[in-house]
This record gives structure tokens, C-alpha cells and sequence, in this order.
């Protein structure tokens, strides 16, 4: 038997084997685009660096620089982008809700035409949009200037621009047409005549809500969280934009340690940081939403 | 004067110029089992939606007990609806799903707990309070369905083609369950189907439909034994339907040459007539006397069936006329040339 036929013969016996290799186009893409930059990440934060060269020295420097330096900065802007994403994700939710609510419930005809309107604003970029917002809400925008026009303000305010209530607003306007898709789906899954059940056993239209719709489209709220309050979390292209001081984010710290002057071991810790706790709010989503729903409802 | 549950006075609903039911009016008796039959599209479901609350009549009144409740929301009447698809509510358990109209009702916890082992009791599932609906049997979940639409002591129970995706042997087990527990708790069952079996086995009376016409209303031993219309005896059980004129308690049928001795029937049109006679009312044999009619007829088709015999037989060359015949030990075989024959009580005549 030649070689060739005796290792054919060992990946058909082993079970495991072929499996691997059958997923090993899959996994070798995996491994080099996610799982070798994730480990230099991990290597990097307990590193030190001179320039891009890193020092055969390693310790908890970067972490415990990331949680006492600049008298605890970081880790309020921790706190903060945290707070800010849970808010963001509750904003954008409750604006999408109603919507794919009406959009499931109430419209009969042209469903899904509507539902292709709302991907609209996505033609464009997002820093173009942000931009956009700042026609709109800035000092000189078209907000100040209507409420000035009206009287209704003797000059224009500031705080509409540049404050950390700019970049929660913004980013929930960004979010929530996006909402509207896994919302609209756990709606539509809703068999209508449980509905009719409901109100035939008594249920008011709002008890009809409270006790049916929202808990059978729940599944749908779960996945709009995920969406939204991960990426939200490490966001830092708005704050930069649209922050100011006051709107400042964790994820910029991420960024000015990679693109400014390069610190990258302090970076990294950062990011190890900010992906620990990710991993901890999706795991705690997924032990209330199992895996499968969620890919039912997508 | 008896009782009524629900009365229908003249009864319209139209979907923009589609009339989907025209002008009905029935009472249904207290504790009664009433079905509403006729094949797809006749406006039962329509009509029944409408007692429901979940169609408003366009025109004509609807009574429940003794209120007018054309503007009654369907969560304020007391009627329940059992749905075509059982619509638990997939979220809550087998309790919750029962307890779910006593809860809107505000209920204390103690008679929750006692009414929904009481029902658990009556369909037969003690002990299935914490079952999740997904792991219920198709007859199980039907059975909770009931359950739960009885659980607030509905006066009537709606029930909308219940039976309709159960196969053969369960929709004949649920029939008998139905039927039971309809006996049991005593409440008007109002009921939907299309299946003549399923409204013949269960019903105390019927109304037949079609195309949104209310056909007639009666006993399941009125509308088999004196259907009015060809529609009705066509729909309920098998009959030999002869299309014809009726004159003079004879019904004559165009080139038989002989006219069929009936009794006196009433019909609306006396040259649109049906004559309508039994398979099982006709005898067949190879000399006949004691009878009003009697015809020349050819086997055709013969079906041995073990207690009864079925022929398919050309009587006077010109009409095909079903038989079954008692097995008496003798089969006749295909071609032969026999006499039938039926006494003049055993033809009904009716209008179309």
C-alpha cells in the first residue's frame, strides 16, 4: 500500500479527521483573519514597546495603567460608553419598535416596499450622515436657526452639538431603521389568530400586547439589543466627530493609541479590555436567547 | 318558549360587492349542538365570525342570549371561539394557556387553580398543567384548545373546522370526545364544518349553506330523510338524485316512458323538481310485487362489501341508480337484467 492510500485510509477511519479537513478551508480563513490578530492583541497588551518593537518585558502594566492612569479617565469613559450604549440600544428600540409594529400589524399592502424605504439613509456613509446631522444640529445648523426665526430663542444655543446627548441621538437615528428588521420578522412569526384568541378570551388590546405580542416578538428584541449595544460600545468614529469633549468614548482610546502616537501595548490592553466585557454581555444575552432562535428570527 | 343561546334575524355581510352571507336567520336552542355545513367558500365561517364579534354584520341583528350584539367587542361576549389552527399561545404552558381568560376576568388564584383542574379533568389531561404547548399531540393540544375556550363558562362555544388537520382515526376520536364533552359541560356548541359525517355524528341540529344562502335548517334526521333542495340531499348523506317534473304526486323524468308514484310533496317549481331516493330504500331482485314502482334495470358495477351488497345499475336503459342491498347470500353479476323497485313513501321530492 502506498502512503498516499494509507493516509486516505486514516482520514476515512477518523471521523474527527475529515471533518476537519473538510472545514479546514473555513478555518485556516478563521484562523488567520480573527484568531493570529486576536492573539498578538492579547501578546501586545501585557507587552512593552520602544516604536513599533516590542520588549521581551511582560506584566499587568498596561491593564493596571488603563484602570488608575490619568486619574481614572479610562475607566469612566468605560463606565460611560457602557451607559451610553445601553441607552443608545433602548433609544433605538423603542423608535423601532413601533415602527415594525405598524409596518407588520397595520400595513396590508406594499410591506416590504416599506421596509426598503427604511434602508434609505444607509446609501450613504456614515460619516456623511453625521456631517449631515451637524446642518441640522449644530450652532449654526437648521435647528438653531428655525427656533431663532420663530422667536423662540433669542440666539442659538450651544449643547446640541458636541456633547455626549449628540452622539447618543445620532447613533440612535443610525441604529433604528436597522432595528426595524429583526422586529418586524419575530412580528410578522406571530400566528395572527393567537392574537385573536387573546381577544376573544377577554385581553383588552393593551393586555393583548403586554401578554402576547411583546413576548412572542421577543426574540426579535434580543437580536436588535445584540446589534446594537456591542458595536455601539466600542464605537468611536461619532464621538470623534460629533462628541466634543463631553462626548468623548472608549473606543477612542482604542483609536488614538493605534493612530496617533503608537501605543500599541496600551491599545491592546484597552481592546482586550473592551472585548472581555463584550463577550460577557453577549453570553449573557445568549443564555436568555438560545443560539437557534436568534438565527430563526435572522 | 325555549330557550335561545343565539338567534340570527336577516343576517348580510358584504366584502365590498362580494356578499358573502345573504340574509339568514336561525336560533340556536340552549345546549344545543348546532353545526353550520357547507363546502368552502358558503359564508360559515363568515357567519360564525360574526357571532364571534370578529366580522360585523353589514345588515340584520344577532342575539346572544337576549342582547343585541352587533356592538360588542368580541372580548365582552360571552361566547369563545375555538380556532381552526387551536392558536395556543406558544409562549405559556398548558395552565396558563387555560387560565389565560380567567386571568383577563381578574379572577382570585384559588379558582384559577380549581376551574383549570376541573377542565383538565374534562378533556381527559389531569395532571398537564406545566406541559409545554410544543410538547403537546395534535389531539392534546386540540383538547387544551377546548379547554381553554370553555374556561370562563362561555353560553356558547364557536368552533371553527376544529377537526380539519387531524387525520382520519384522531378526527373520529376527537368527534366522540367533543360530543362528550359537550354532554358534560353542557354549553351550545356552534359548529363549523364541511364534513357531513363529522355535523351527522355530532349535531342536535344543522344549518346548511351555500354560496351564502342559508338552505335549510333542521334535525340531522330531517335533512337526510326530507332534504329540501337537490343541493341538501346531495350534501348530506347518498341519494339517487333524479332531476324531473312533479305533477300530481307523480314524478315524471324526461323520455322514461313511465312516471314515478310518489307522495304528496310540496316544491317551489313544479317542472324544476328533483326526486330523491335512498340506495338503501331500493330493493332489487329478479321478480318484485308489493311495490309502487317498478323498473327494468342492468347491473352495471357490482361492490361486495361483506353485510352489504352495492350495484351501480342502468334502470330503463336511460338512469344510473346506486343500490345497497342487504347480503342475503346472492350477489348479482355484472350484465344481468333485474327489477327494482321502491314503495312510493321511500322517494322524497324537492325543489331543483
Amino acid at each position: 500500500m502506498s502512503i498516499f492510500k494509507k493516509i486516505v485510509n486514516l482520514v476515512r477511519k477518523s471521523e474527527k479527521l475529515t471533518v476537519t479537513l473538510q472545514l479546514s478551508p473555513a478555518m485556516l480563513w478563521i484562523l488567520l483573519v480573527l484568531v493570529i490578530p486576536l492573539c498578538i492583541i492579547v501578546i501586545y497588551s501585557f507587552g512593552k514597546t520602544i516604536g513599533i518593537q516590542l520588549l521581551p518585558e511582560r506584566g499587568l502594566h498596561n491593564f493596571i495603567y488603563l484602570f488608575t492612569g490619568e486619574g481614572g479617565l479610562y475607566r469612566s469613559l468605560l463606565l460611560k460608553s457602557l451607559g451610553m450604549a445601553l441607552l443608545i440600544t433602548v433609544c433605538s428600540i423603542a423608535i423601532a419598535y413601533p415602527v415594525a409594529y405598524f409596518i407588520s400589524l397595520r400595513v396590508e399592502r406594499y410591506k416590504y416596499t416599506w421596509l426598503i424605504l427604511l434602508m434609505g439613509p444607509y446609501l450613504v456613509s456614515w460619516v456623511i450622515i453625521i456631517v449631515g446631522w451637524r446642518l441640522i444640529l449644530g450652532y449654526g445648523g437648521l435647528l438653531n436657526y428655525v427656533l431663532v426665526q420663530m422667536g423662540l430663542l433669542a440666539s442659538p444655543m450651544g449643547g446640541t452639538w458636541g456633547s455626549w446627548g449628540t452622539v447618543v441621538f445620532i447613533l440612535m437615528m443610525g441604529w433604528a431603521p436597522w432595528l426595524v428588521f429583526p422586529i418586524f420578522v419575530s412580528l410578522e412569526k406571530i400566528d395572527r389568530s393567537v392574537l385573536e384568541a387573546a381577544a376573544d378570551l377577554g385581553a383588552n388590546p393593551v393586555k393583548r400586547f403586554l401578554r402576547i405580542t411583546l413576548p412572542l416578538s421577543s426574540p426579535g428584541l434580543l437580536v436588535a439589543t445584540f446589534f446594537v449595544l456591542l458595536p455601539t460600545f466600542g464605537e468611536f468614529v461619532t464621538p470623534i466627530l460629533a462628541g466634543g469633549s463631553g462626548g468623548a468614548m472608549y473606543g477612542m482610546i482604542i483609536e488614538s493609541a493605534f493612530m496617533g502616537w503608537p501605543r500599541w501595548p496600551f491599545g491592546s490592553a484597552a481592546s482586550v479590555v473592551l472585548m472581555i466585557i463584550s463577550l460577557v454581555v453577549a453570553t449573557a444575552l445568549l443564555r436568555v436567547i438560545r443560539l437557534e432562535r436568534l438565527m430563526e428570527v435572522l | 318558549m325555549e330557550e335561545k343561546d343565539v338567534k340570527l334575524e336577516s343576517v348580510t355581510k358584504k366584502f365590498g360587492d362580494f356578499v358573502a352571507v345573504d340574509d339568514i336567520s336561525f336560533a340556536v336552542k340552549k345546549g344545543q349542538f348546532f353545526s353550520l355545513l357547507g363546502p368552502s367558500g358558503c359564508g360559515k365561517t363568515t357567519t360564525l365570525r360574526m357571532i364571534a364579534g370578529f366580522e360585523k354584520p353589514t345588515t340584520g341583528i344577532i342575539y346572544i342570549g337576549d342582547e343585541v350584539v352587533n356592538e360588542v367587542p368580541p372580548f365582552e361576549r360571552a361566547c369563545n371561539l375555538f380556532f381552526q389552527k387551536v392558536a395556543l399561545f406558544p409562549h405559556l404552558n398548558v395552565y396558563e394557556n387555560i387560565a389565560f381568560g380567567l386571568k383577563m376576568q381578574k379572577q382570585p388564584k384559588p379558582e384559577i387553580d380549581k376551574r383549570v383542574k376541573e377542565l383538565l379533568d374534562v378533556i381527559g389531561l389531569p395532571g398537564f398543567e406545566k406541559r409545554k404547548i410544543k410538547d403537546l399531540s395534535g389531539g392534546e393540544g386540540q383538547r387544551v384548545g377546548i379547554a381553554r375556550a370553555l374556561a370562563r363558562k362561555p353560553r356558547v362555544l364557536l368552533l371553527d373546522e376544529p377537526l380539519g388537520p387531524l387525520d382520519l382515526k384522531l378526527r373520529e376520536e376527537m368527534m366522540i370526545e367533543l360530543k362528550r364533552i359537550q354532554k358534560v359541560v353542557g354549553t351550545t356548541f356552534i359548529y363549523v364544518t364541511h364534513d357531513q359525517g363529522e355535523a351527522i355524528t355530532m349535531s342536535d341540529g344543522i344549518a346548511v349553506m351555500s354560496k351564502g344562502k342559508l338552505v335549510q335548517v333542521g334535525s340531522p334526521d330531517e335533512l337526510y330523510n326530507k332534504p329540501r333542495t337537490a343541493f341538501v340531499a346531495e350534501f348530506i348523506g347518498r341519494s339517487n338524485l333524479i332531476p324531473g317534473k312533479y305533477h300530481d304526486d307523480k314524478f315524471n323524468v324526461d323520455n322514461l316512458g313511465k312516471s314515478i308514484i310518489t307522495g304528496p310533496h310540496k316544491v317551489t317549481d313544479e317542472n324544476h323538481a328533483s326526486a330523491c331516493i335512498k340506495p338503501q330504500r331500493i330493493s332489487i331482485g329478479e321478480n318484485l310485487d308489493n311495490l309502487d314502482n317498478i323498473f327494468d334495470a342492468e347491473i352495471q358495477e357490482v361492490y361486495f362489501q361483506g353485510a352489504q351488497v352495492n350495484y351501480k345499475v342502468l334502470m330503463e336503459g336511460k338512469l344510473k341508480i346506486s343500490i345497497f342491498d342487504h347480503y342475503r347470500g346472492r350477489v348479482f353479476g355484472m350484465g344481468q337484467k333485474v327489477k327494482i323497485g321502491w314503495r312510493k313513501e321511500d322517494v322524497w321530492v324537492c325543489d331543483g
